[in-house]
């Protein structure tokens, strides 16, 4: 249970500037999911918390102590990896032994931690397997166990489970997230997937060409997000141009003649029935946008709808940090 | 079916044939033209070959050279193949092409220049100079043969190893070093039978003042009779199979528990 300080950290890869200035803080136990496509720097991040990278300015404070100077080995902090990457010369057993091995434990009490690990993680019957013998899901199990056998301050998750089907990795996410929750650990998960985000986390964040936008809880992020990356990922709603209206305040009906330029005109691209609702795809002012509205409203594809909102509700985006001082 | 069975009699005719009659030789009295095989077997020439004065020193100078030559291409190698297989700087084509010369250069041409450079600093007919110069033919291909190692196992689960807490050292006992054990055996021997077959570097570094058994051998082909020739080239043969069995047995007890797994798998 340690609490984790990042203060202005930034990182720089062959001229480009991979982190600029990322401040958060995590307090102990909590799980922040950490979203973002491919390339804005998530795994980076990751990198330079673990100390695998070494970030050019900023610093990292880890249960009180600076980390800045403290090698990756040295660290409390274990960093788990989209694969599963388990030694392929060692046998499961061994594998999940290894953190302690690298701190001297003894063969005997760490062969038995193992086994409770591998009991945790439901894969004791297969203790003496290899790697190379087991399945993507079970690999990843392993590695969870492997990791959290070693008690870190800080785990730090990289997609560990991207590579599986949709139902597996729902699975794993619920039960990964129980045995942190069980274990208090603090943790860092990354994903680019917003369902996979809103079922992990405590706190969501989201990251855009290397910067850090909002942290905040999942619900206040998708009700009022205050930048347009964090309306993007999370927000529920219709984000047009640079303005957000939130799903609660949207009011759609069908266009007509009387309708004043107060509102919005969108096209129906597609419809699709889910969870009951109906997701449109719409156009408006020459973007696409989902929105979902309760199913017994009639439309069909080509359609022409208006949407308005109570000028209040209204959320102007900003894409700049710092444009929005009450988030510091 | 029929081309297994034509194999089978080219190797054979190819290998053990000429193999078979080296044996027979060094152990015939007599196997002059017309007999067609020994009538009386001796040991004598076996004994002559090992008693030779010239055979003698060069036996220790020999193991000690290609041991010392193996070890210090994987000093040299292990770090420089790591660089150039996980990290891109600035001239790394440069010295991958540089790594190669000495392969396409004939090793005369270096050794003759070695030769006098080794003269003015002292290094030229002693045992240290010959060691130096037969990293010339072997170390590019150990960096090789240990770069290809590298890319293959990646540098991702080492990464993994660091962050469990592993300290530099247990990483390159307990993850590198079982993983690169193909390439490292690989390349132990190709570098150690390189080293046992320069004659050219051994005789113009070595000035005739190391006595290797490669510099030893082609004078003694010119006097010594068939049969002693044969023992000769036999224990000459059997060297580098010595060398793999060592190597071997060196690797089983250094990393017996974690070569284990890798053969159950």
């Amino acid at each position: 249970m340690s609490e984790l300080h990042v203060n202005e950290l930034s990182h720089r890869y062959r001229g480009v500037e991979v982190l600029q200035s990322i401040s958060f803080s995590l307090a102990p136990g909590e799980i922040f999911a950490l979203m973002g496509g491919s390339g804005t720097g998530k795994s980076t991040l990751l990198k330079c918390l673990a100390g695998l990278e070494k970030q050019h300015t900023g610093t990292i404070t880890l249960g009180g102590q600076t980390m800045d100077e403290t090698t990756a080995a040295k660290r409390p902090v274990v960093l788990m990896f989209q694969d599963a990457l388990l030694f392929p010369h060692m046998t499961l057993r061994e594998n999940v032994a290894y953190a302690l091995k690298t701190r001297g434990v003894k063969r005997q009490v760490r062969s038995d931690q193992a086994a409770v690990f591998l009991e945790k993680v439901g894969m004791l019957h297969a203790a003496e397997r290899l790697p190379e013998q087991c399945s993507g899901g079970e690999k990843q199990r392993v590695a969870l166990a492997r990791a959290l056998i070693a008690q870190p301050a800080l785990l730090l998750l990289d997609e560990p489970f991207a590579s599986l089907d949709e139902t597996l990795r729902f699975q794993m996410l619920r039960w990964a997230k129980s045995l942190l929750k069980e274990a208090g650990t603090t943790a860092v998960f990354v994903t680019h997937a917003k369902d996979e985000a809103v079922a992990m986390g405590d706190t969501i964040g989201v990251m855009h060409e290397g910067r850090l936008f909002e942290k905040g809880s999942p619900a206040a992020l998708a009700r009022r997000p205050l930048y347009g990356p964090t309306a993007d990922a999370l927000g529920d709603g219709v984000r047009i141009g640079s303005t957000f209206v939130p799903a609660s305040a949207v009011k759609v009906h069908r266009f007509t003649s009387n309708d004043d330029d107060a509102g919005w005109k969108a096209q129906v691209q597609s419809l699709f029935q889910t969870h009951g609702q109906l997701l449109v795809c719409l156009e408006v002012a020459g973007a696409a946008q989902a929105l979902t509205i309760p199913a017994p409203f009639q439309m069909a594809e080509g359609e022409w709808l208006y949407i308005s909102a109570d000028s209040d509700s209204l959320v102007e985006l900003a894409e700049q940090r710092g444009e929005h001082d009450e988030t510091k | 079916m029929i081309y297994r069975w034509l194999l089978a009699i080219f190797l054979l005719l190819m290998f053990f044939v000429p193999l078979f009659l080296l044996v027979v030789q060094s152990f015939a009295r007599e196997w002059r033209f017309q007999m067609i095989f020994p009538e009386t077997f001796t040991l004598q020439h076996w004994q002559s070959a090992l008693s030779d004065p010239l055979v003698v020193e060069a036996l220790p100078v020999t193991v000690l050279l290609t041991f010392g030559t193996v070890l210090l291409n994987f000093i040299i190698a292990f770090p420089a193949a790591r660089v150039l297989a996980f990290y891109d700087f600035y001239g790394k084509a440069v010295v991958e092409t540089m790594l190669l010369v000495p392969v396409l250069v004939p090793a005369l041409a270096i050794a003759v220049g070695l030769h006098s450079a080794f003269l003015s600093i002292g290094l030229a007919n002693s045992w240290l100079g010959v060691l130096l110069v037969y990293l010339l033919p072997t170390v590019p291909f150990t960096i090789r043969i240990l770069k290809n190692g590298f890319i293959r196992i990646g540098s991702d689960l080492e990464a993994q190893a660091a962050v469990l807490g592993a300290s530099r050292w247990q990483r390159f006992l307990d993850i590198i070093m079982p993983l690169m054990l193909p390439s490292v055996r690989a390349a132990a021997f190709l570098a150690g039978v390189i080293a046992l077959s320069q004659y050219a570097l051994t005789v113009t570094v070595g000035g005739g003042q190391v006595m290797a058994l490669s510099a030893v051998y082609f004078p003694f082909a010119e006097s010594a009779n068939a049969s002693i020739m044969a023992a000769l080239s036999l224990l000459f043969s059997l060297l580098p199979l010595g060398l793999l069995l060592v190597f071997e047995g060196m690797f089983r007890l250094l990393f017996l528990n974690r070569v284990k797994a890798i053969r159950k798998g």
